[in-house]
């Protein structure tokens, strides 16, 4: 069985050193590993085999696994790319909804457009405020009157 | 030429190369080695956390393609980041004059 090649035992050490979340870590791993496999391949003209090959391509990546993991563990904490990952559509949705409610809003006819138009009469009534037992009783003396002048109950208070 | 050396140039660089075309980072390596002439001896593992770090701060962007049959991270420079790449080149052109006059000065004095 062969054993683990160079750039194999590069990879775990910075998978083992690495403090990010998954996606980022799968995507940092991914990355580094296509480089060194390029390095090698670019290498290997000129090596006897391809563990040398690996080797040359591992020298020319020139940062130990843990150090890599470091430089990559200092960069933007993991809080705060959740947190943007997370907050961003968040924020954008909330915005959307905001900008669409505002436009409905801005956009739907007034109510005073679709009342219908005051008679002259209902117009010339004047509103006033008057107490419940009054207004009954102006009701009653009315309906007695059968008055065609009555003014319409709505002005009568109620 | 020392990475010591290339400290804190190193943003500017990268960015540079990656306002001519998107790359992923292994051709990134390449074309720094490239254009340098070979002198930038540049540990290229150092060029990923740098990468990383600019697409965090929002002058670079990235997508997955396969290229050569193997999936790679594809860099695109951004707007806000060729604005940092004009930034940097003027800051390095100010940089470089001042060294220069301070070397033409003792070159003369040693003259």
């Amino acid at each position: 069985m062969r054993s683990a090649g160079p750039i194999d035992v590069y990879m775990r050490e910075l998978a083992r050193e690495l403090r990010a979340p998954r996606w980022r870590r799968r995507r940092i791993l991914l990355e580094v590993r296509a480089h060194l496999l390029d390095a090698a391949e670019a290498e290997r003209p000129h090596t006897a085999d391809a563990d040398a090959a690996a080797g040359r391509a591992l020298a020319r990546f020139g940062v130990a696994a843990s150090e890599t993991a470091r430089q990559f563990n200092r960069g933007p904490s993991t809080r705060r790319l959740l947190l943007r990952r997370a907050l961003v559509p968040w924020i954008a949705a909330v915005a959307l909804t905001s900008i669409a409610c505002a436009s409905v809003w801005a956009f739907q006819p007034r109510a005073s457009a679709t009342r219908a138009p005051r008679t002259a009469h209902a117009a010339a009534v004047k509103p006033i405020r008057i107490g419940r037992a009054r207004g009954e009783r102006l009701n009653r003396t009315h309906a007695r009157a059968g008055a065609r002048s009555a003014p319409p109950k709505r002005a009568l208070g109620r | 030429m020392a990475a010591g050396e290339l400290q804190g140039h190193v943003d500017g660089m990268l960015l540079a190369v990656l306002s001519d075309g998107p790359l992923h980072g292994y051709r990134v390596a390449e074309e720094l080695r490239r254009r340098s002439g070979g002198e930038f001896d540049l540990a290229e593992g150092t060029i990923y956390p740098a990468l990383h770090r600019m697409e965090s701060a929002g002058l670079l962007s990235s997508r997955w393609e396969v290229v050569g049959g193997r999936r790679r991270r594809v860099y695109a420079i951004s707007s806000s980041g060729r604005r940092a790449v004009i930034d940097r080149r003027s800051t390095w052109r100010a940089f470089r004059g001042a060294v220069d006059a301070v070397f033409g000065a003792e070159a003369l004095e040693a003259g």
